[in-house]
């Protein structure tokens, strides 16, 4: 909150001059993993490019300052408040998709309480229930929807109240809640403790597009003032992305990874990134447009955001074109 | 009288003066409204809740939890206060008691007390209630050891009964200094609802503030502070009027 | 000679390790005006509390001899501070009226007539604070006196007020008294006003506080505290009063600046 009102006293002032160092703003989840790489494994020196992290508690926290540019890049989570953020003429840009849901790395996750295990065999037995959920109008949350929209019901046929991923598991322990829609590793240290069970992963509905989940954004400020300086970062950065698929497929770079994880990150349990399932990430970070245009409507249509911003015109992948150029481009999906 | 009609224009017009230079501010462009909306966009916004009826079913879902929260703390509050403020031992328990456990944040054990409240209006009554029973207390234990002894003098040498006492000479007594300490629970209560209403609500003024932030409607978001202050300055009227019928000495 | 009404015996009181009243041995009779004076520390105040029965000796004896049923053996004046500030005039004046149970119409009729013999109608609805502290001492004498006790005991009633008030309040309240046959133990450190005021005047000594003499005062009845002034035994008996109480005056200053 601070921060936002930090961001609109500036907005109010003017912005101040940005200084060389790149700042990311970094959340400290496995998704910021090819940052922490980058770091470590010296890809940012090579690029000639001084990099520092900041750290923030949420997405939401962290767009105002990347749009003041505060910081010049942030992993923002796929919601309302980013499409809201654009619609407001917020100067920040879509440089490269981040994480996805995937058969197998599919960490968006209804996990529900272990007494339900027998009652509830499809979302149609959801009707009535009271399932948590971290953030109104965010990733999660439309994933509820979508799995109650595939059964036939609305989002409207479940209760839902906001509470934050620790504390959903004391909700259900009280049966509080229900259920709850969780990332990892909270899904499986849930499942480990006995409260939950994984009910629904996203990629067990969400194929054609799979749930689009984080993006990376760049600070306008910053790519219009030094663009070159954004073409080295995101070199860097893309080869984080592909030590970090690597890594998630279970390839030599793994362990190296996993350490990395566990020292920049908060997850410091080593055994958890083994049993949990790991994000999505597309080792040539194409941004499916679909994905992110199918969110918006939704939001849209429920009210959340008032008015549609133009998904073409939020993405500026000049630089993700130039680090493919350098790098080639991976094999697979 | 001149001079009190000048003070009351003042009094309208400065906030009004402050409004219509944000407005033009804005307009040309000096304050950037993709972070900071206009009074009229921000008015706007406020019409369309209200015209959904959202905000009055956030209005009154806050002012229902203020109020019961803050009557379930402040009576016993003053009970407990005026015991402790009269018996040196019963002081010299609880004070320990109060000290420690005053200090704690209610809003950092929220997510305890929704375990044994649950998640709807109770966990953010009893968040509420607690901050302004240990205000109050506090204060009254104050109001009550303050008391002139001489007051206890007179109330016996003029054959005060003991359940007189109470009534005639200790409450009103310490009643001056229970409503200071009722002021400034009623401030801290708001502070205190809103931001449970942040961390464990689906409405709420704090809710719906929080809910608008993390959804980047920034409009809203005013809307929702200034709600909250429009509430802090009724409620304050309110408790100032009740004051003044229940105080009139010292006006 | 009239009946006696207060007999006191060896009275003594400490307050820790404090011996504040030491051998205070007094007989008043019915009807007759005392007034104390000595030191500050001598114990006075002391003495008028346990008669008041708000405060218990160590030792020695009060016998009250009784009254008339129903009336209230004593009604104190303290100093300062003696009204509740959250009552009007008319509620502290009938405040002895309330605790015994008088009804309401009957309080307000009974006060009412009160404070028209002694000129506050004006200010009933008043409260405290909207007083001067002349008009504030006249309110709590009124509250005594409403209470229709045998005794008054007055404890430096006049104290806060300045000299010209004085003398006002003195003139008032013997005119009051003098027809009311009470019994009064009056506490000053102004040795003219308890010459003005009393039919004997006690000399304490410096802590612990025992008598030191017994002074009887023959100006007759009835008095005006201002006229008196004029007769010169009147001065005469001040400085002799004087000379009794300088040494413990001097006593005390001694012990309490000697200790600071």
């Amino acid at each position: 909150m601070r921060r936002l009102l930090l961001a609109m006293l500036v907005g109010l002032l003017g912005g101040p001059a940005f200084a060389q160092p790149v700042k990311i703003g970094d959340l400290g989840i496995l998704a910021d993993a090819p940052f922490y790489i980058a770091i470590e494994k010296g890809y940012f020196k090579e690029a000639g490019v001084e990099v520092s992290l900041e750290r923030f508690n949420s997405a939401a926290q962290a767009t105002a300052p990347l749009s003041t540019d505060q910081v010049q890049v942030v992993g923002g989570g796929v919601s309302a408040a980013l499409y809201n953020a654009f619609a407001r003429g917020w100067p920040v840009r879509i440089a490269m998709a981040r994480t996805r849901d995937w058969p197998g790395y599919s960490s968006d996750t209804l996990v529900l309480r272990n007494d339900l295990k027998s009652s509830v065999t499809s979302a149609k037995q959801l009707k009535g229930k009271m399932i948590a959920v971290n953030t109104p109008a965010s990733v999660l949350h439309f994933m509820l929807a979508r799995l109650m929209e595939s059964e036939g019901l609305s989002i409207d046929d479940v209760s839902t109240v906001n509470m934050a991923w620790p504390n959903m598991a004391p909700g259900m322990e009280t049966k509080a809640i229900d259920g709850g829609m969780v990332v990892e590793p909270f899904a499986t240290q849930f499942s480990a403790k006995n409260i939950s069970f994984p009910f629904k992963r996203a990629a067990d509905f969400m194929k054609s597009p799979p749930l689009e989940v984080s993006v990376v954004l760049y600070s306008k400020g910053w790519t219009d003032k030094n663009p070159d300086q954004a073409k080295a970062f995101t070199l860097a950065y893309l080869k984080g992305v592909r030590d970090y698929v690597d890594a998630m497929k279970g390839g030599p770079k793994r362990a190296e990874v996993v350490d990395i994880c566990v020292k920049y990150t908060s997850l410091k349990d080593k055994a958890m990134y083994d049993k949990m399932q790991w994000s999505y990430m597309d080792p040539n970070g194409e941004i499916s447009f679909d994905g992110l245009r199918d969110q918006q409507d939704w939001y849209a249509k429920h009210g959340y955001v008032a008015t549609k911003a133009n998904i073409e015109a939020m993405t500026d992948r000049r630089f993700l074109d130039y680090a493919l150029e350098k790098l080639g481009r991976a094999g697979d999906k | 009288m001149r001079k009190v009609t000048q003070e009351r224009a003042l009094a309208i017009l400065s906030p009004i003066a402050v409004l219509v230079l944000w407005q033009l501010a804005s307009d040309i462009g000096l304050v950037d409204q993709r972070y900071v909306p206009s009074p009229v966009a921000i008015a706007k916004a406020g019409w369309s809740l209200a015209a959904t009826g959202e905000l009055e079913k956030h209005v009154w879902a806050s002012l229902r939890r203020l109020a019961v929260g803050f009557v379930l703390g402040a009576v016993p509050g003053i009970l407990l206060g005026i015991v402790m403020g009269l018996s040196r031992w019963v002081r010299a328990a609880l004070d320990p008691l109060v000290a420690a456990l005053y200090p704690i944040p209610k809003v950092a054990i929220l997510p305890l007390l929704m375990l044994v409240f649950g998640l709807g209006d109770a966990s953010k009554v009893a968040v509420v209630a607690m901050s302004v029973l240990f205000l109050t207390i506090i204060n009254t234990t104050v109001g009550v050891v303050q008391l002139e002894k001489i007051y206890f003098d007179v109330a016996r040498n003029y054959g005060t009964p003991w359940y007189k006492l109470f009534a005639r000479v200790i409450l009103p007594g310490a009643l001056p200094t229970i409503f200071a300490g009722l002021r400034i629970s009623l401030g801290v209560s708001l502070v205190v609802l809103v931001s449970a209403e942040f961390v464990a609500a689906n409405s709420g003024i704090g809710y719906l503030i929080w809910s608008s932030w993390q959804t980047l409607v920034v409009e809203n978001m005013f809307v929702g502070i200034i709600v909250v202050t429009i509430l802090g300055v009724l409620t304050t009227f309110l408790l100032h009027e009740c004051e003044r019928l229940l105080v009139p000495w010292r006006q | 000679m009239s009946a006696i009404k207060i007999q006191i015996d060896r009275l003594a009181k400490s307050f820790g390790d404090t011996k504040a009243l030491a051998d205070f041995t007094l007989t008043v009779a019915d009807g007759e005006f005392v007034c104390i004076v000595g030191p500050s520390g001598c114990g006075k105040t002391t003495v008028l509390r346990i008669v008041a029965g708000l405060e218990k000796a160590d030792s020695g004896r009060v016998d009250i001899r009784p009254g008339i049923a129903g009336r209230p053996q004593n009604a104190m004046v303290f100093q300062e501070h003696g009204l509740f500030p959250w009552m009007t005039v008319e509620d502290n004046v009938a405040l002895s009226l309330e605790m015994r149970g008088v009804a309401k119409h009957e309080r307000r009729e009974k006060v009412g007539f009160f404070l028209e013999m002694i000129g506050l109608t004006r200010f009933r609805g008043h409260y405290p604070q909207q007083l001067s502290g002349g008009m504030r001492q006249r309110v709590s004498l009124a509250r005594a006196l409403m209470a229709d006790p045998e005794i008054l005991l007055m404890d430096e009633p006049f104290a806060a007020l300045d000299a010209q008030n004085k003398l006002i309040l003195q003139d008032e309240l013997l005119s009051i008294w003098e027809g009311s046959q009470k019994t009064v133990l009056f506490i000053t450190h102004g040795i003219d006003e308890a010459i003005a005021l009393g039919d004997r005047i006690v000399v304490m000594t410096a802590q612990p506080g025992r008598i030191k003499a017994i002074v009887p005062v023959d100006f007759p009845r009835p008095r005006s505290a201002a006229e008196l002034r004029a007769d010169p035994r009147f001065g005469a008996l001040v400085l002799s009063i004087w000379r009794m109480l300088e040494d413990e005056v001097k006593a005390t200053r001694a012990r309490t600046e000697g200790r600071a």
